[in-house]
């Protein structure tokens, strides 16, 4: 797949974290250790590639708990598939990133 | 006083994003600054506590915010890659005038700042006195080297005289300059009888302010390099050697080439300049009465004077006449030619063929003809301002191969541009004037006898083919247009230039 050879750590990270449950930027941020300067432009490039879809939260729920309603990231198909390509280049990415740390946040 | 600060760092905050968003294309804007404004509401809440100011808290805030500016030039860039020209706006005829707008406005404003084309137009707002002759011994073959002494400029001045109404004189020295502010300067300086630059038609001030001291005019070269353009340059006094002068203008650059090239003009006296040295020639500037006109035509003369001792002394007139070559008389003569050698280098015809009968309305006939006059009318100003960049750009103004150089500048530019003009126009769809586009060549002249061989070429609008023959023949000479029917607008139907 054209995406596999080219996804950096940076990226897979991104991924791994979004796939974890982390699934806006600032809590990608804040699992991942990266500035906001690298986190956004890697989330617009992995949406531009059909990685990860993006939608906005419902309002309604925003407004019930008086907050701005947030953008969350979701992995696309070809995500996961790039996703599980990219778990075995970078063996340590699962263990960085655990799926069950996400329920803590 | 910690809630004030902050307030102040959220503003800061949302400074910043709104900055950054200037960055981001304005479709996805709003979308943009809507998700940083959300991240920062929950990072803000995330990092800071109500009760107290924390200035580490505000710095990861603050340092979140500036990631914003990554983020949308990343989006600026996706944009510029992935965005493919919108089929609206390709090819289009005001994106064709734009450009050229755009190069025109650039040629204008390099023009604005070379100083040679500053001074060709300075230049050319004064116009030299018609009749005035530098006079000069006829033995001097040089016209720079000064021939006439203060004693014969006398003479001739006392002498009632028949051929001329007006005579001035000058005299360079290298003087040692001092005003405030900078260093003593070694100048040139031309002592001048008063009445000079009322002889050359000078239409400016030329006594000092308050008339207490002599006045001193600066050359525009002195000006800019000496006083660095100071607009408020005149009535400063300077002192010249033994002389104390005010300044009393700045000549234009161009219009009096006078020989000697002096920094600064001191009008003097004519008694104190013959007073300082008496037999140290200088030149002679001389306006020929009506009588002399007609006595004296053409572009120098000889003239013979008896002297004191009853001997005859020949002299030569030069006219001191202005550059017959102007800018703009050699950029007409450049587009003449460029457009008597037009039909050498493209084919001119803009009559239009095509299949069928079918011809657009008036209206877009016009509309085409006057974007083929628009186009032609900004070439040629383009050819106009960048021909005087070329010709004035890196060559003195009093150069004489800057009209050659504009010459040729403005006949190579105007004739490429032209037929440049001409090919787009017999490529642009006669309905929406946007740019055939995608090529497809159709049979190969090697292996078809007498079908039709060629590049077949589309309106994106939907419109018109445009046929090209790759061997034109007797039957099938010029590009043909075929106007696509009804029937063709499914194949457009999702394209928004249709």
């Amino acid at each position: 797949m054209a995406f596999e050879a080219k996804l950096s750590h940076t990226a897979a990270m991104i991924l791994q974290a979004i796939h974890a449950g982390y699934v806006y930027g600032f809590s990608i941020m804040e699992m991942t250790g990266l500035p906001s300067g690298t986190v956004y432009p890697a989330m617009r490039r992995l949406e531009r590639d059909d990685l990860i879809h993006s939608h906005w939260e419902d309002q309604a729920i925003a407004d019930a708990e008086q907050r701005p309603p947030r953008k969350y990231y979701k992995l696309t198909a070809a995500g996961r598939t790039t996703l599980a390509a990219s778990r075995k280049r970078y063996p340590l990415l699962e263990r960085l990133i655990p799926a069950e740390e996400a329920n803590s946040v | 006083m910690s809630s004030f600060l902050s307030r102040g760092f959220h503003i800061l905050g949302c400074n910043v994003l709104r900055a950054s968003s200037i960055v981001v294309p304005a479709g996805q804007r709003a979308e943009w600054l809507r998700e940083w404004h959300s991240e920062l509401w929950h990072v803000r809440r995330e990092c800071l506590s109500d009760d107290s100011f924390d200035g580490e808290a505000e710095r990861q805030v603050l340092a979140f915010c500036l990631g914003s500016l990554a983020d949308a030039a990343c989006v600026r860039r996706h944009a510029r890659t992935s965005g493919v020209a919108s089929p609206a706006l390709h090819g289009s005829a005001p994106q064709c005038l734009l450009r050229l707008a755009t190069v025109l406005a650039i040629c204008a404003v390099i023009a604005r700042l070379l100083p040679g084309v500053q001074s060709e137009f300075e230049s050319a707002r004064y116009h030299v006195r018609p009749g005035l002759l530098l006079i000069q011994d006829a033995r001097s073959d040089n016209s720079s080297i000064p021939t006439i002494t203060p004693a014969q400029f006398r003479d001739w001045r006392n002498t009632r005289q028949r051929s001329f109404d007006g005579f001035a004189f000058y005299r360079i020295l290298r003087d040692t300059t001092f005003f405030s502010g900078a260093r003593p300067m070694p100048w040139s300086v031309a002592h001048a009888t008063p009445n000079l630059f009322l002889l050359l038609g000078f239409p400016a001030q030329t006594a000092a302010p308050g008339n207490d001291l002599p006045a001193v005019l600066l050359s525009h070269r002195a000006w800019v390099r000496d006083f660095r353009s100071d607009p408020r340059v005149a009535g400063r006094i300077l002192r010249l050697a033994h002389t104390t002068a005010r300044i009393a203008a700045v000549l234009p650059e161009g219009p009096w080439r006078l020989p000697g090239n002096p920094d600064a003009w001191l009008l003097e006296p004519s008694s104190q300049i013959a007073a300082a040295s008496p037999t140290a020639p200088g030149y002679l500037i001389a306006h020929l009465s009506e009588f002399g006109k007609a006595e004296m035509p053409g572009p120098s003369v000889t003239i013979t004077v008896h002297g004191p001792d009853e001997s005859d002394i020949d002299l030569a007139g030069i006219s001191i006449c202005p550059d017959p070559e102007n800018p703009w008389g050699t950029f007409s003569f450049a587009l003449f030619l460029a457009l008597l050698a037009l039909p050498a280098v493209t084919s001119v015809t803009l009559s239009e063929s095509n299949f069928s009968s079918h011809r657009p309305g008036l209206k877009r006939r016009i509309a085409r003809w006057l974007f083929l006059a628009a186009k032609l009318v900004l070439i040629a100003a383009i050819g106009w301002w960048a021909s005087l960049d070329l010709a004035y750009a890196g060559i003195d103004v009093s150069s004489q191969w800057a009209p050659f150089v504009q010459l040729v500048a403005g006949f190579v530019i105007c004739l490429f541009s032209f037929r440049w003009a001409l090919a787009d126009q017999q490529q642009r769809c006669p309905v929406c004037l946007r740019r055939v586009t995608h090529p497809a060549r159709v049979g190969l002249a090697s292996r078809t006898f007498l079908g039709w061989n060629g590049t077949e070429m589309m309106c994106l609008g939907g419109h018109t083919l445009l046929h090209v023959p790759s061997l034109p023949t007797s039957w099938f000479g010029a590009p043909r247009w075929l106007y696509l029917d009804h029937s063709w607008d499914f194949l457009f139907a999702n394209n928004p230039a249709a």
